[in-house]
């Protein structure tokens, strides 16, 4: 009587613990050293299982030895053995009166933590992710009563703070995976932090001039890819337009897609020919690129007085070009290799006329591959032919393209940087 | 994605089957180093059974390119889908790659 008393006083408190949500360390110290008190036990352990490995290892045991509860510590062995491996298997609890007559029991964890382990209890850690541990306990003192060793109540006893600790186990391990998930989210914001903040997007972006008309917008993915676009005057009449998609996602692809930018605006100011200063920062690229990374460019200028538009492209999508009343073409070339990936890569210069009120779009894959529901490209095509109606403005244009792009990805993430950067040329020189 | 080794004489085929995406390239990279690691200074990658490759996948080639380019071996790939050629040729990896029309092709221009 008085030792069942004593046992719901523990599992009172136990309930306390659990309710107040004490840290799993704290509780489940709290449970072996108030489990070894309530069985009468020299020592209680709880085995939990290491999935990859598939050993048992004591992460919190409770003995009157300190220095062997130091050994247990330290020891994992295989997962199937011993008295544990069979209640990890069977998921049933076992009482065992005499391990020296028991085929079952493993005398290698004695030898190994320097115990004597005479006669024990165990059961089961349920989880709804299948049995995770085991909760023993080993050696009822002789002196606490006339019993030599425990008993089926003290098992039951065992078997009902499992089910509590395995839970609460189940619990912090979810937590964990919730805070480890978050801090990685986290980083994927501020990738994508990094990615936006370092484009430029006050629009109009010149508005003192009269001679062209630029938009561009770039809506980052879930997992933000490394797309970025660019303009800048290199001198009053020649007008840099970049656009670019870097392989890879999240932080790294932020990065280098940061470098890329840096080092093309940086080479581009110096006034080289667009192939050549592709040459030039594949080269800065390659140099000091271990994880291998590449970034598919295109880079052109824009002759503001003659509508001349010099370029070259580094494996990436070929823009295209709409003239009023004709469908729109793909700038032609053949594509010189992404940067990053080669240090040798050569590139070709192409040279096109703008006319006035002609426009060039720039865009990356984003665009052309995004899916619907049905795993189906948006495509170029679709792209080419909604670029055959009259554009008012490039940002019209832009609005226009991504609301049909939404149309068609209805329903579906995005799962890919989306990037447009479009150019209406008016001629009549600058002011 | 399945991968799959034949000898022809000095040259390792390594026949792939399925999509090379970010999931399945990991696999193929892993393999493909261990095998140039272990010495194998001549492989064809047969992309024959292969419709879609995404730039993970491309960054795969590339790696397993470069290693195999310092160990003074050579690798090259054989038997593009329409697919996957038109993304080679769009990313330029058609100019640092070394692509042939048909196994016999390569292992003829490897040997």
């Amino acid at each position: 009587m008085f030792e069942d008393s004593a046992r719901l006083r523990l599992l009172h408190e136990l309930g306390c613990a659990f309710a107040a949500r004490t840290e799993l360390e704290d509780l489940c110290r709290l449970v072996i050293s108030k489990c070894g008190e309530a069985l009468h036990a020299e020592g209680v352990g709880i085995l939990l299982l290491d999935e990859k490995k598939q050993e048992l290892y004591f992460p919190y045991v409770a003995n009157e030895d300190p220095e062997a509860a130091q050994r247990l510590l330290q020891m994992r062995f295989a997962a199937t053995r011993g008295i544990a491996g069979e209640v990890l298997r069977s998921g049933k609890p076992i009482r065992v009166d005499d391990t020296s007559t028991d085929s079952r029991f493993y005398s290698g964890a004695d030898q190994q933590s320097r115990t004597t382990t005479r006669d024990l209890i165990a059961a089961p850690l349920r989880s709804e992710q299948g049995t995770i541990g085991v909760l023993q306990a080993v050696n009822r003192r002789t002196s606490a009563s006339a019993s030599a060793h425990f008993s089926d109540d003290d098992l039951a006893f065992l078997e009902a703070l499992s089910g509590s600790v395995a839970v609460a186990i189940d619990n912090a391990r979810a937590m964990e995976e919730r805070a480890a998930l978050r801090a990685l989210r986290r980083e994927v914001e501020i990738a994508s932090e990094i990615q936006q903040s370092i484009l430029p997007r006050v629009f109009p972006a010149f508005p003192e001039r009269q001679d062209f008309d630029l938009f561009a917008a770039m809506i980052p993915a879930r997992d933000v890819g490394g797309d970025f676009y660019d303009y800048f005057l290199i001198t009053p009449s020649q007008l840099a337009l970049v656009i670019a998609d870097v392989s890879g996602k999240g932080v790294p692809a932020a990065l280098f897609m940061a470098v890329s930018r840096t080092l093309l605006r940086a080479t581009a100011l110096n006034g080289p020919s667009p192939a050549a200063c592709l040459r030039t920062v594949n080269r800065l690229l390659c140099a000091e690129n271990s994880a291998e990374m590449f970034v598919s460019l295109f880079y052109g200028i824009l002759d503001t007085d003659s509508g001349r538009f010099t370029y070259s492209n580094g494996g990436h999508n070929p823009p295209f070009v709409v003239r009023r009343g004709a469908p729109a073409v793909a700038l032609p070339a053949k594509p010189g290799c992404v940067l990053g990936a080669m240090d040798i890569a050569t590139y070709q210069d192409a040279t096109i006329l703008i006319e006035p009120h002609d426009t060039l779009l720039l865009y990356t894959d984003g665009v052309s591959e995004a899916m619907n529901s049905r795993d189906e490209l948006y495509g170029e095509e679709r792209l080419q032919q909604l670029l055959g109606s009259p554009v008012d403005s490039p940002r019209a244009l832009i609005d226009t393209i991504l609301a049909d792009v939404q149309r068609h990805s209805l329903d579906t993430e995005q799962s890919d940087d989306i990037t447009l950067l479009a150019v209406t040329y008016r001629g009549g020189g600058h002011a | 994605m399945d991968i799959t080794e034949t000898r022809h004489g000095g040259t390792l085929v390594v026949t792939l089957q399925g999509r090379l995406n970010a999931a399945s390239t990991e696999t193929l990279q892993e393999r493909l180093l261990a095998r140039i690691d272990a010495d194998e200074k001549l492989m064809v990658v047969d992309l024959q059974g292969v419709d879609y490759i995404s730039s993970a996948g491309l960054r795969t080639i590339l790696i397993a390119t470069k290693r195999m380019q310092a160990n003074d071996g050579r690798l090259a790939l054989c038997s593009l889908t329409d697919n996957v050629d038109q993304v080679f040729r769009m990313s330029g990896f058609d100019s640092i790659i070394e692509l042939h029309h048909d196994l016999a092709t390569a292992l003829q221009s490897l040997t």
